[in-house]
């Protein structure tokens, strides 16, 4: 059965959402067909706003609807710590610990086996930073992968030449995880970083 | 139905929220790819013997397009190789070589106990090119590319002072014998190498010296080769290349 072409068209664009097949751009499309036409309007414009109001930090890379973000040019935050991050969704989680340090999203990954490499990291903005003299510890908050590792060491080069304390996130066992099924690295790890009690 | 194998994990992709492709070079099924349902969350018992270069005990359930791995015992995590930059990224270039060369499901058992055997003495006794090369040329020989190196690929005959290697013919080729454009004329001590790994005498490997320059030749010739006939370009290689020149003490 051929659907009327605007309720193909909105299938169409669904499809090209991450994770979403044919058959859940088909149920999400029909379910928009029947929002009252307020919400769908609101819907739409939302994506429209997203679009056209967030962008990057330019001096963290943070997402942000005014530059500075809310974080850089906050006065209270500590400038003499900086956390790097991968992805602009990594600093929610470090937020909820209660870190008042400042960041630097990096806003791009790094997949040995992909089609990226560490050459086209634009590094720039983050030496800008450290030029001001002002930052006394880096945090290195990737992931702790393969990827995450290359990484670290690369940024960990290219900032040792700005006297700056460079440190990692430390690894250990995860609240509620299993001693039993944890690998050797992580319970080595959390060996040397035991603590008394 | 359900089916059990050792594996080495080769590589991983994030699949929605929490779940993960995992591509794997099993004992007894050859390649496949899987789903790791929820290995990204830190409580999940089958994370640990997900990991790349990991060599686990996998249990697999078969699904209609892909297979889904349903329980994991992890074997041996070769955590001295992991802790050490230089040889994290040599494996990982041997796990590229099997992601990219390897048909799914055609079961290798030979090359996969080649593998592990190379996981184990790296994890043991560090990093030795040789260890990559002799890999690399299990896997030549496995694949079927085997380079013809005890006489010329074109005529049979013995081999006299006059030779060269073609890349296209997988062979030496003698002084009578036409030669196409891709070949390499290959030094005396770089085919002794070659003879001794193509022969597979992994102890003997172990303990041969070899000059820088034919070491250099070797690595240069392999990655020639296997790139002409796997028709693939590896990556990792090029990126230790480059992590080399901007991180020289690291590496």
């Amino acid at each position: 059965m051929r659907l009327p072409r605007p309720l193909e068209d909105l299938i169409d664009q669904l499809q090209k959402l991450p994770s979403i097949g044919p058959k859940t751009a088909q149920r999400l499309a029909l379910y928009i067909l029947k929002l009252p036409s307020e919400e769908a309007r609101r819907l739409a414009r939302v994506i429209i706003d997203v679009q056209d109001k967030v962008f990057p930090c330019s001096i963290c890379g943070n997402l942000t609807d005014s530059d500075p973000c809310s974080i850089c040019s906050n006065p209270t935050r500590s400038i003499n710590s900086l956390c790097i991050v991968e992805e602009a969704s990594d600093i929610i989680p470090i937020e909820r610990t209660g870190y008042n340090g400042r960041y630097f999203v990096l806003n791009r990954g790094f997949k040995l086996m992909d089609d990226s490499d560490p050459a086209d990291m634009d590094v720039q903005p983050l030496l800008h930073i450290l030029n001001d003299g002002k930052v006394q510890e880096v945090i290195l908050a990737l992931n702790p992968t393969i990827d995450g590792e290359v990484l670290s060491r690369f940024l960990a080069t290219v900032i040792s030449g700005h006297n700056v304390k460079v440190t990692r996130l430390a690894y250990g066992l995860p609240i509620g995880g299993d001693i039993e099924f944890a690998d050797e690295i992580t319970l080595r790890r959390a060996l040397e970083g035991r603590k008394e009690f | 139905m359900y089916y059990r194998s050792r594996s080495i994990i080769l590589r991983t992709r994030d699949l929605r929220e929490s779940d993960q492709l995992v591509t794997v070079f099993t004992e007894k099924e050859g390649k496949l790819t899987a789903v790791a349902k929820g290995v990204k969350k830190p409580k999940s018992s089958l994370r640990g013997c997900v990991q790349p270069f990991c060599h686990s005990q996998l249990f697999f359930s078969q699904g209609r397009e892909l297979d889904l791995i349903t329980q994991g015992r992890l074997i041996d995590f070769f955590g001295n190789s992991r802790e050490d930059l230089n040889r994290t990224l040599y494996i990982m270039y041997m796990m590229e070589l099997l992601d990219k060369s390897l048909m799914d499901k055609a079961p290798l058992p030979h090359l996969y106990l080649s593998l592990v055997e190379v996981l184990k003495l790296m994890d043991q006794d560090g990093f030795n090119p040789l260890l990559v090369r002799y890999f690399e040329s299990q896997l030549l020989t496995h694949l079927g590319y085997r380079p013809v190196l005890d006489r010329c690929v074109g005529c049979g005959s013995r081999l006299s002072d006059h030779y060269t290697f073609s890349l296209a013919d997988g062979g030496l080729v003698c002084g009578a014998c036409p030669v196409g454009s891709r070949r390499i004329d290959l030094r005396g001590d770089c085919l002794a190498l070659l003879r001794l790994l193509s022969q597979g005498a992994l102890p003997a490997i172990r303990r041969v010296k070899v000059s820088r320059e034919a070491m250099r030749q070797l690595e240069y010739f392999l990655e020639l080769y296997l790139e002409y006939h796997v028709e693939r370009k590896f990556r990792v290689k090029n990126t230790i290349r480059w992590l080399k020149q901007a991180m020289p003490v690291s590496i």
